[in-house]
């Protein structure tokens, strides 16, 4: 080979490694994802949650204690014959109010069949905001409130 | 020219060549690495919201308190008597914050409608307004982030549920 064939190569390998160093370079000053969406969302479902507990759903009556009444022997309360479904009315009721743009499911661990939802959210494909709430019910017993959502996938797009 | 000069010359044009680079690799390092800065600074503005959300509902001035214990809620007596003048000129800087009344969702019609001393001493309180003002700040024609959360709100008789809302001038 000439010398200046040689040159040449020699200039083609400096390019390809500038490219190369290039290439990392950009792949590293990606700007990354926002902390602020996901401490919003944080801060909504807990805040959310703590609001629902202490809602009243009619005189003297929170819904913890509606929940706690589910618990106890789903007594009729507030009017209605049943204590659990009327805690489920109103999770409903406040959920569809101010989630209206997102699934959601609340569920109360020791109470079989006690599921609130609206849509799904998919874990690793949805962005879930979860938080959870212990009710202490007397007896030394004890309800786990959990309570999750996500933006519905019409409406993630558009922020 | 002889050959000496001319390998001379080549490298004077390699060296050329090499600073023009290093100057460039330079320059965009640098750029990028303040736009990394400003988008650091303006992630630290913009989680100011959320902060202020979450952590408003525990000040002292908007904090419900029991017999001297402090319970998770906003009094909205104490909303009402807030002048807005105590301390907290850096924390609300250049935001409007407010409490809508979200459930049970105020009759139709008041939504818009201040809840200020007189609404509240009314006797059709609290049907005849829409929400309370804790700070206000004109933000029209400027450009807004708005966070909000829901808070529970307790009315001398009962808890309800409120938005608080947050809207920060960029």
């Amino acid at each position: 080979m000439r010398r200046a064939q040689v040159e040449m190569i020699g200039l083609l390998i400096i390019v390809f490694l500038l490219i190369v160093v290039g290439f990392f370079f950009l792949q590293l000053s990606k700007p990354k994802e926002s902390n602020v969406e996901a401490g919003k969302e944080s801060v909504r479902v807990n805040s959310l949650l703590n609001a629902m507990k202490k809602f009243t759903v009619c005189e003297g009556y929170s819904l913890n204690d509606v929940l706690a009444n589910c618990e106890n022997g789903d007594a009729a309360v507030c009017g209605a014959s049943s204590s659990c479904g009327l805690a489920k009315d109103t999770v409903k009721n406040i959920s569809d109010a101010l989630l209206v743009t997102y699934n959601y499911k609340f569920v109360v661990d020791e109470l079989a069949n006690f599921e609130v939802s609206s849509g799904r959210c998919v874990e690793g494909v949805d962005k879930i905001s979860s938080a959870e709430s212990f009710l202490s019910v007397g007896g030394g017993k004890k309800l786990t409130l959990s309570y999750s959502f996500c933006k519905r996938a019409a409406d993630s797009s558009s922020k | 020219m002889r050959r000496a000069q001319v390998e001379m010359m080549e490298m004077i044009i390699v060296l050329f060549i090499f600073f023009v680079m290093l100057a460039v690799g330079l320059y965009y390092y640098y750029s990028f690495s303040a736009k990394g800065i400003q988008s650091a600074a303006e992630e630290t503005k913009a989680m100011s919201g959320p902060v202020l959300i979450a952590s408003l509902p525990y000040l002292p001035d908007f904090q419900c308190s029991f017999g001297g214990s402090d319970e998770n809620c906003v009094d909205v007596v104490k909303i009402l008597s807030f002048d807005g003048k105590k301390g907290y000129a850096s924390l609300f800087d250049r935001k409007k914050i407010y409490v809508k009344l979200a459930f049970p969702p105020p009759k139709g019609g008041v939504e818009d409608v201040l809840c200020d001393g007189a609404k509240f001493n009314s006797l059709d309180f609290p049907d005849n307004c829409g929400y309370f003002l804790i700070k206000d700040y004109d933000t029209k024609g400027k450009q807004v982030r708005i966070f909000s959360t829901p808070i529970p709100l307790y009315y001398p008789d009962r808890y309800i549920i409120g938005e608080l809302v947050v809207e920060a001038v960029l």
